[in-house]
């Protein structure tokens, strides 16, 4: 065997051999034991996070109910009032002097017939020609 | 095995081959401060590989082939590391002048010298035949190859050594 041109500090492979055989017991302490884990312990994070979702959505939508004024009703909500009309709600408007004046009726279809003469001065006041006042009485 | 047997035979590889293991890591990365540090690691591995270690290889040939692979894999890193920080890995002939615990003469500086030009597996092989005087066969069991390679490796390894010294001569 052929010595090699190096050498090594005083007393090196006495302090090497004792270095190394600490390597056991250094790397026992180093070792950290294996922590076993549950199934439960497993899924928790993912439970909380769709609780936490819940949760937003949940308080989200109340406080939107609270602070938002109510939309007008649909359509169908119309439709649905008008379900609850009773047959008095539909009766034509009636005067409320009729209710009192047995005449009431008389009075006004008086009051709404036009006459001959009415229609003349009608005319006269618009200055229509003779000619046209002729012929609309003939139509009349 | 049990953690008692694994202790046991672990301070037996400590008692029986820490030294020769420390000249072939030294002979690889040519420092003894790397060699030092180097060793460490080597048997904290051979520390975490020993429960598996089956007894079909002899003891001394299994920890010495931990020790190649983690110095090839520490001298590869180290390359890699130069080149990305741009640092200049010292010459052959500087680490020989630099190195205090060198204490050849002349002949001895030339040899290293081209020894530590070979690439990293033929100084290995170099270094385990001419200096560990170890059989072909078991340096091939080492560097994990057929016994053929190795001779023609360490064949390699030879002619260059020896075209190194001729240079030199030359240069006289």
């Amino acid at each position: 065997m052929n010595k090699r041109p190096y050498n090594t500090p005083d007393g090196y492979f006495d302090f090497l051999q004792m270095r190394l055989s600490e390597i056991p017991l250094q790397q026992q302490t180093e070792s950290v034991p294996e922590v076993k884990v549950s199934r439960w312990a497993k899924v928790a994070p993912y439970f909380a996070l769709v609780a936490c979702f819940m949760a937003i959505l949940v308080t989200g939508r109340y406080v939107i109910n609270k602070t938002i004024a109510p939309a007008e009703p649909a359509a169908s909500e119309n439709y649905l009032t008008m379900e609850n009309l009773y047959g008095a709600d539909l009766v034509p408007y009636t005067s409320q002097y009729a209710l009192f004046d047995e005449n009431y009726y008389e009075e006004a279809a008086y009051m709404n017939e036009v006459s001959e003469e009415d229609i003349i001065n009608y005319l006269i006041d618009t200055n229509m020609p003779l000619s046209y006042i002729g012929m609309a009485l003939m139509q009349y | 095995m049990n953690q008692q047997e694994t202790t046991d035979l672990f301070n037996k590889i400590v008692k029986d081959y820490s030294e020769r293991l420390y000249w072939h890591v030294r002979d690889m990365v040519g420092s003894h401060d790397d060699a030092n540090d180097l060793l460490q690691e080597i048997f904290i591995k051979i520390w975490t590989a020993l429960p598996s270690f089956r007894g079909d290889a002899q003891l001394f040939t299994w920890a010495h082939r931990i020790a190649t692979n983690e110095t090839l894999n520490f001298l590869r890193k180290k390359k890699i590391r130069s080149v990305l920080s741009f640092e200049k890995i010292s010459g052959a002939e500087e680490r020989i002048a630099d190195d205090p615990y060198f204490n050849g003469g002349e002949a001895e500086r030339l040899l290293v010298t081209a020894l530590n030009k070979l690439p990293p597996k033929q100084r290995a092989v170099f270094s385990m035949r001419y200096y560990d005087d170890m059989k072909y066969e078991d340096i091939a069991q080492i560097m994990n190859c057929s016994v053929s390679s190795l001779k023609a490796s360490y064949h390699i390894a030879y002619m260059k050594i020896k075209d190194e010294l001729k240079k030199f001569s030359t240069d006289f």
